[in-house]
């Protein structure tokens, strides 16, 4: 049985695509210089990720296991492409700001991994479930990334300004900062695990 | 053998498939890609002139005149062109952009078309003010929904150099501050971004100078005026382009021979 | 139309100026997981570089013969993606047959290459304009920046690989080992490639 909150615990916790298992690092340190941006992506990610899931856990059955890798591909890079047409359309001001990590989104390794390690294995009802709690995990930790270095490097969340006279500081916006707000936080990541694991010995 | 049959089959198939969904969406989608970018640019271009005016687009046959810009006027006299401009900003990708002037070379205003910049530094370039606290949401001042930093060039001219200041953000500085901007025909670089700044200033005053000075030496076209009547002018835009056409000679060399012109905006 | 002068331009603008990894953080998945030890680092890298230069090559070509030809762009992504794959694969078995001793150093590297956004990330970059001229990228020009920013992967990687190597013998915080302590040393290096902006080689620059 689909047990929906240990789900959403594996994928936004246990398994963050971001902090934990490290997969689809590029575009999450590319975009997340502002919130809107980071969310924009996070969930252009989901439904890439929830969509191939389905169709290649229906399209496993009939799939040779020798050629299945250039299929996911193509299955992968198909709806990416499509995506990035419905976001010319209807969301153009995103597209132009996400730019070519749009694209890229089909060279995500979270959405191959997933696709290799989950849908080629489980239903379509679970590879969804999987796409969506796995793409919101993607989601959350982008925005967590993008609202520090935002507020860091531009003293807004969301485009609002938050500390009246805060100078910020341009590093957290260029790709130095990036790197130095991803380690922290996977540092802090790591400290509330270990802290986890000395209670849970005790 | 059947073996490999089987495997091409399944790639084939699946191509197919992928082909299919793409070329479907595509089919239905592309059309309002086009008519999407279409309404932005006609946007803009009625953005970069003061409300009210006639616009007509003008093909410029001469060297040196891009393929076609837009004229606008009110009553009879021309009030300015805008031109398409492509900056060359930090990274791979070029800024597009538009660019209204009025005859005699002062900047009525400046809309961003499309660029790639950095997010956060140089696409700032479409930053619209914000004095919006996150803690307690109170408009401080009535906000104009335009980008600030291409609010800073309207009023400038066009046919000197902008200068770059990088002591503040022009949303930032007082009425004073940027009076003594104006003076000294200058604009605020986005922080962080000066070659995205320097894209747009770099642009105009090497563009604009040479368009207007072609411009100015062919004969004075006819402008058609929304006033029935008045207007002795053909009524239609197209006599209009044409006559815009056949007025362009000699004239025209020897502007863009002085202002050496290399490239045509594409 | 290429003349030196804009070779040597996208040569440094993709090597230090843009640098793939440090700057436009593409292959950053390759650049942690591969860079624990030298020898691997300069073999991955040099896999990357190659397929970067023959890919930019092909796709070029593909790209104007008959996508631009036939009117096609919205096919860019999924074609790039397969000739890249197929292009990965096709080398290998080359490799394997004429040039036993490089695929014995780069081969089990080739496959990990494929799906390295950095290579796509160039193809892409390629069909647009030109920074330094304003124009479409030409063949030669497309070649250099394919090449350049191989280059630049490399050096980045192979670098990465000669502090991280350091690391391992340095006390750290244990919060901070693995991927922590990797990214500061990225934010580092970032850091100081930053410096190379100041290199007024981007026209309108300061």
């Amino acid at each position: 049985m689909l047990d929906i909150d240990k789900e959403l615990k594996r994928g936004i916790i246990t398994e963050n695509p971001i902090l934990i298992l490290a997969l689809g690092l590029c575009p999450s340190l590319a975009v997340s210089t502002s919130a809107h941006n980071g969310l924009g992506m996070g969930i252009a990610v989901m439904m890439v990720l929830a969509i191939t899931n389905v169709i290649i856990s229906i399209a496993q059955g009939w799939i040779p296991s020798k050629v299945r890798i250039p299929c996911y591909i193509v299955i992968i890079a198909t709806f990416v492409t499509i995506l990035q047409m419905f976001m010319k359309v209807y969301t153009p001001t995103l597209d132009r700001q996400l730019g070519i990590f749009i694209p890229l989104i089909a060279v995500n390794c979270i959405i191959m991994a997933r696709a290799e390690a989950y849908a080629s294995k489980n239903n379509p009802l679970r590879s969804f479930v999987d796409g969506i709690v796995m793409g919101l995990g993607f989601t959350l930790a982008l925005v967590l990334l993008s609202v520090l270095r935002e507020f860091l490097g531009n003293n807004k969340i969301f485009d609002l300004l938050v500390i009246p006279g805060f100078q910020p500081m341009t590093v957290f916006i260029l790709a130095p900062g990036g790197f130095f707000i991803i380690a922290f936080v996977m540092a802090l990541v790591n400290i509330i695990k270990s802290k986890k694991e000395t209670k849970a010995k005790t | 053998m059947a073996e490999l049959l089987k495997l091409v089959l399944a790639l084939t198939v699946v191509t197919a498939l992928a082909g299919l969904a793409i070329g479907v969406t595509n089919k239905n989608l592309g059309g309002s890609i086009a008519a999407m970018e279409l309404e932005i640019h006609q946007s803009a271009i009625s953005s970069v002139f003061p409300k009210g005016v006639k616009i007509d687009e003008i093909a410029g046959s001469a060297s040196g005149l891009p393929e076609k810009y837009w004229r606008a006027s009110a009553n009879g006299v021309i009030v300015g062109y805008a031109f398409d401009m492509v900056g060359r900003g930090y990274d791979a990708a070029p800024i597009k952009f538009m660019a209204g002037v009025a005859p005699d070379g002062r900047i009525l205003g400046v809309t961003v078309l499309s660029h790639n910049e950095t997010p956060g530094l140089g696409s700032r370039v479409n930053e619209i003010p914000s004095t919006k606290y996150i803690w307690y949401p109170v408009t401080e001042t009535e906000q104009k929904a335009r980008p600030w930093f291409t609010e800073q060039f309207e009023g400038l001219s066009a046919l000197t150099n902008i200068a770059i200041e990088k002591s503040g953000e022009w949303h930032k500085l007082d009425d004073e501050a940027r009076d003594g901007l104006r003076n000294k025909n200058a604009v605020t670089a986005i922080t962080g971004s000066t070659i995205t700044t320097a894209a747009f200033t770099n642009t105009i005053t090497q563009k604009v100078k040479g368009y207007l000075d072609i411009i100015s030496l062919q004969p004075a076209v006819a402008i058609n005026t929304d006033a029935p009547g008045e207007s002795a002018a053909p009524s239609d835009t197209a006599a209009s382009v044409n006559t815009a056409n056949s007025a362009t000679g000699t004239a025209t060399k020897a502007g863009v021979a002085k202002k050496s012109i290399g490239k045509e905006i594409r | 139309m290429t003349d030196f002068v804009t070779i040597v331009q996208i040569s440094i603008g993709a090597v230090l100026i843009q640098n793939f990894v440090l700057a436009r953080f593409l292959g950053l998945c390759p650049f942690l997981g591969v860079s624990k030890k030298l020898s691997s680092a300069t073999g991955m890298g040099m896999a990357v570089l190659f397929v970067m230069t023959i890919a930019s090559m092909c796709i070029w070509w593909v790209d104007h013969a008959i996508l631009i030809a036939m009117n096609e762009e919205f096919l860019r992504t999924i074609v790039f993606i397969l000739i890249i794959a197929s292009l990965v694969q096709l080398m290998e078995l080359v490799m394997q047959k004429f040039t036993p001793a490089l695929y014995e150093s780069l081969g089990i590297y080739l496959p990990l290459a494929a799906t390295n956004c950095a290579i796509l990330g160039v193809v892409i970059i390629n069909t647009g304009a030109n920074p330094f001229t304003g124009n479409e990228f030409t063949f030669i020009e497309a070649t250099v920046n394919g090449a350049a920013a191989g280059v630049g992967f490399l050096l980045a990687l192979v670098l990465m690989a000669g502090l991280r190597e350091r690391l391992e013998l340095a006390d750290i915080p244990k919060s901070m080992e693995g991927f922590p302590i990797a990214f500061i040393t990225a934010g580092l290096m970032a850091l100081a490639f930053l410096g190379f902006s100041g290199l007024s080689f981007f026209p309108g620059g300061h």
